[in-house]
Formats: C-alpha cells, structure tokens, sequence
C-alpha cells in the first residue's frame, strides 16, 4: 500500500515491446493495443482476456497489468524471449489450433512446454521437448469445459458476448432478491452437515478461525453458523435477547412494507387526484393570487425602502445645504436625551455627525 | 415521507447499514465474491480497474460493500476508501502461494493504519475449490492475527466464490461481531 514505484527503464521496454510486431494485437482475440500480459507465456492480451486468463488460475496463466503492475526482472525477460509471434509459432507448430477456447489453448502439455522453455530460455539452460505419446493436439478441440460443482456459470462466461458483458450492473429485482436468500441459506444449511475436521477442498465444512465469536455455540449462531430466523419458544429459551431483537427485525419489516403500501394506495392516488381533479382549479388561482400578493407586496416593500432612503439622503443633503434649519431639530432631540446645552458647540457636532454616515453610505453605493 | 419514517421505525427495530470495504491482491476473487452475493451469477471477472459497489441485504442488515481494484498501482489509493468503514473484508487467493507473503504484507500496512484501528477483520481465504488451495487453518497461522492484533476481532474464512460457500458465513459473521446501534 505504499506509495507505488516502478522502474522507469522497465516500463519503458515493455511499453516498446508491446509496440512491436504481433504484439500490437491481443494473442487472443486480436482486439487492438492490448495493456495486460501474461508473462508465464509471454504474451500480450486485452482486457477481457486478461478475465479468462485469472479464471484458469495462477498455476496456468498469471495475469499482469503492463501500466499497472510492476513486472519482476525475470518476468520482463519472458516477455523479451517470448511475445505474441514466438508463441503463436510454437503453438501452431505443434498442431494446436489457436483458435480454441482459453481453457483448452493454455491448459494442455504443449502449453507447459512452452512455459519451460520460456524458463529455460531465461536461465540459459537447454531445452529438451517432452513426449507426450498420449497426447493428440486435436483432441483438445472436443475438450469439454471441466464442470465445477454447481459452478456452470463459469463456462457461461466464456461464451458470453463483450457487449453484454460490459453492460451496467443488472437490477434485482426483490424476488429475485429472496431467491437469492433461499439459495444463500440452504448453501449455508448444507455447509452445517459437513465434517470438521476436513478441509473446505476436501469436503470439509467452511467454517472460520478467529478471535472471539460473539454468539456461543449452544444455538448454533455466531461465527460458524446460521441464525435462524424464526421465533420459538426453544429459541427463546436459549437466548432470549437475541430472540426479540429477531421479533422486532420481523416487526420492522413489516411495519416498512405496510407504509411503503400506504405511500402506494393513499397518498400517491391522492396526490395524482390533486393534480388533475377539478380542485386544481381553484387551487391554482389561489396560488396565482398569493404570488401576485406576494409580488405587490414586495413591489411595496422595495418602494417604501427607496422612498426612506431618498429622504435620508435629502435629509442629509438639506444638512449640509441649510445650515440652520435642521440643527434645531436635531438639538431638540438631543436636548431631550440631556446631552448637549450649549446650542452654538452642539451645532458643528452633531453637523460632523451627520457628514460622516452619509460619507459611509455613498460609498456603500 | 413514508420512507424516512421507515428508516427511523428501522433504525428503532435493529435493521442496520454499514459499509464494508473488500481488499485484496489482484485476482483474489473480490470482484466474482461481489456479484455473486448480489446476483448469485458468476460474472466475468474482467480486472477490476477503479472500483465497484453494490449494497447486498442479508436478513436485516445492508451491507454497502466497496470492491476495490488491486493492482499494485492501485493499492495507495485504498486508503482514500478507509473512512467510515464498519468492517474490512480482506479477501486472499489460497491457491496463489507464491503471492501470500505479499497479501500479508499489504493485510498488515492496512490495518496499521489508524483510521482502520476499530474495524473488524473477516478474511476469506477464497479459492477452496482449487485442489491444491492452502486451508483456511493455514491461512490463518500463516498470517499470525492471534498474536498481532490484540484489539481487534478477527476471523479467517474459507470461501469458493464460484460456489457461494462460505460468504454467508462470512457476512453473518460480521454482523454478529458489530455493535447494534
């Protein structure tokens, strides 16, 4: 996780390499400009086959990301002896048609062979070709897609168009949310019955190790197992906490949908009503007379404030212009606060006064 | 309306959110584990370059789950998805011995960091199908949670993403081992 460096010097010769002759092209699928590798093979491919690659496992093909990645010393020399073109050769050479599915073209003797001498080729040791008297090159074109337990979604992918591939996350819908559930549930019933002591790729139980589970083993939950999702006076006797917090999970849920139909069968008719309904006559013509009200009322604000300001300013004005007439005025407010007696004194101050914030305000203009 | 006062009744009803942040080395599986929690499909698994989310509800729990890519160059960027989360998933190829040293080492440098120091660990040693695949026991001596993490909860999880094994197990595991709001 730390800050991410990559050798300039090796990023430049694969990013040369990957400009040179068939590595112009996926080995694969020939799409264009490919930016993943494979360097057990030596080879460049794009992005949708980097997918398959990884879904063979690391033990066949392991993926890498030229922009990505860092590539190991030995890796980038694969990439050096080997290349689209030198593989297409040896693999042609031996009668394997390059055509065929993923699984087929690198999971067969030919293709280990290939990695050997790729290895080979890196360390400078000599290359001796294996035998394979068992092996007919052509019957790899009848290879049936190994069939994983429960796992035939992974042959679907192979076949699989890139358009359909790349579309957006498809919406479940709730049923088949819950099928999902009922699929996940019985997975984890099953998972219940197996052995211990075994290990998962053995047939044994999947189960954690860890620190701690919360619930104890008596009822089954916790970190290995299911909780059951029903109220029942066993259940209840076992743990009676953790029983209610079901029943109110349950309560919760229903409590969720009831008002989820309410907002479906009451207020969105209603709404739709309202909207369409004769009522809406009327309701828009009151609500026309409030925005014009609305309207006049601030026309009478804006005017009412201009016409104050304007007096203000004339008030200020007239201040400086008639020396005389408003000082008693505003001596008879301030001899009403008791501030000020001497009339003549009181005069030039309160006509500074009255200079300074009408200053302010033009300059606020 | 009707909406927020269901979450609320929720909330008072013990349906919780959180967010889960799912980490791990390229070609660990995050990605296929992700869809296949949410669509129960196998879908490809095309590099994941950048990141996917997807909200997975189990029983009452909603589980915003953030897959994020994990090519080398990818990984400093995983920090900037640390805040807020409940619970880390960190998922491990057990068929890819070669790389397990490596998955320790990023396992480690992610949960040094303070802002994962309360989160809980689920780790899903994924890939059991594999018949040479390391056991989740393995696993877990190898990367020696027991004697390093010593606030932390922690588990170690087999899992076969192309099945569906395990994940349950694995997200009821997490939510037990969260506090209730």
């Amino acid at each position: 996780m730390s800050e991410w460096k990559v050798d300039p010097d090796n990023r430049r010769r694969l990013l040369q390499l990957q400009k040179l002759g068939a590595n112009k092209k996926c080995v694969d699928c020939g799409a264009p400009n490919p930016q993943w590798a494979s360097p057990k093979f030596g080879v460049f491919i794009c992005l949708e086959c980097a997918g398959i690659h990884r879904s063979l496992g690391v033990h066949i093909s392991f993926v890498r990301s030229i922009t990505m990645d860092q590539f190991k010393p030995e890796e980038l020399v694969r990439m050096e002896k080997g290349g689209n073109e030198a593989f297409e050769e040896y693999m042609s050479s031996h009668n394997v048609d390059l055509s065929l599915p993923h699984k087929a073209k690198y999971d067969n003797p030919i293709a280990e062979d290939y990695k050997r001498k790729l290895t080979c080729e890196v360390t400078g040791e000599p290359f001796t070709e294996a035998e394979h008297p068992d092996f007919d090159p052509a019957s790899l074109a009848n290879q049936q897609p190994e069939v994983k337990t429960a796992a035939a979604g992974v042959e679907n992918r192979q076949q699989t168009p890139i358009k359909s591939r790349r579309s957006a996350t498809p919406k479940s819908s709730l049923e088949q949310r819950t099928r999902n559930e009922t699929f996940f549930e019985e997975m984890g019933k099953k998972n219940q019955s197996k052995p211990e002591n075994l290990p998962p790729s053995q047939g044994g139980k999947y189960q954690g190790f860890g620190n701690t589970p919360v619930n104890d083993a008596s009822n089954g939950n916790g970190a290995r197992g299911q909780a059951s999702n029903t109220l029942s006076l066993d259940n209840f006797q076992k743990d009676p906490l953790g029983t209610f917090a079901k029943g109110w999970g349950l309560f919760s849920s229903a409590v969720t949908k009831s008002f989820e139909e309410v907002n479906e069968s009451v207020i969105k008719p209603g709404y739709q009503q309202w909207q369409s309904g004769e009522l809406s006559e009327d309701t828009r013509r009151a609500a026309a007379q409030f925005g014009q009200k609305v309207q006049e009322t601030s026309h009478y604000g804006m005017q009412a404030f201009s016409s104050f300001t304007k007096n203000m300013q004339q008030h200020y004005m007239g201040d400086n212009l008639h020396e005389n007439s408003p000082y008693s005025h505003l001596s008879q407010v301030d001899s009403q606060e008791g501030l000020a007696n001497d009339q003549e004194t009181y005069a030039a101050k309160s006509n500074e006064k009255s200079k300074k914030p009408a200053a302010d305000e033009w300059d606020e203009f | 309306m009707g909406n927020s006062v269901s979450r609320g009744f929720g909330k008072l009803f013990g349906s919780r959110e959180m967010k889960i942040l799912m980490l791990g080395l390229d070609n660990a599986g995050k990605t296929t584990i992700l869809y296949k929690l949410k669509l129960n499909k196998i879908k490809t698994s095309a590099p994941t370059v950048g990141f996917n989310v997807e909200t997975v509800a189990r029983k009452n729990v909603k589980f915003n789950m953030w897959d994020v890519g994990g090519q080398e160059r990818l990984r400093p960027l995983w920090r900037h998805y640390f805040p807020a989360t409940t619970a880390l998933i960190f998922v491990i190829d057990s068929h890819d011995k070669d790389r397990l040293n490596e998955a320790k080492e990023e396992l480690y440098s992610i949960i040094s960091e303070k802002e994962m120091g309360d989160v809980v660990l689920l780790v899903w040693a994924n890939k059991q199908d594999l018949k040479n695949a390391l056991t989740p026991q393995e696993i877990s001596e190898f990367l020696q949670l027991g004697e390093n993490l010593k606030n932390q909860l922690w588990c170690v999880i087999g899992s076969n993403a192309l099945t569906g094994q395990g994940l349950v197990e694995g997200l009821s595991w997490i939510s037990n081992n969260t506090p209730k709001k």
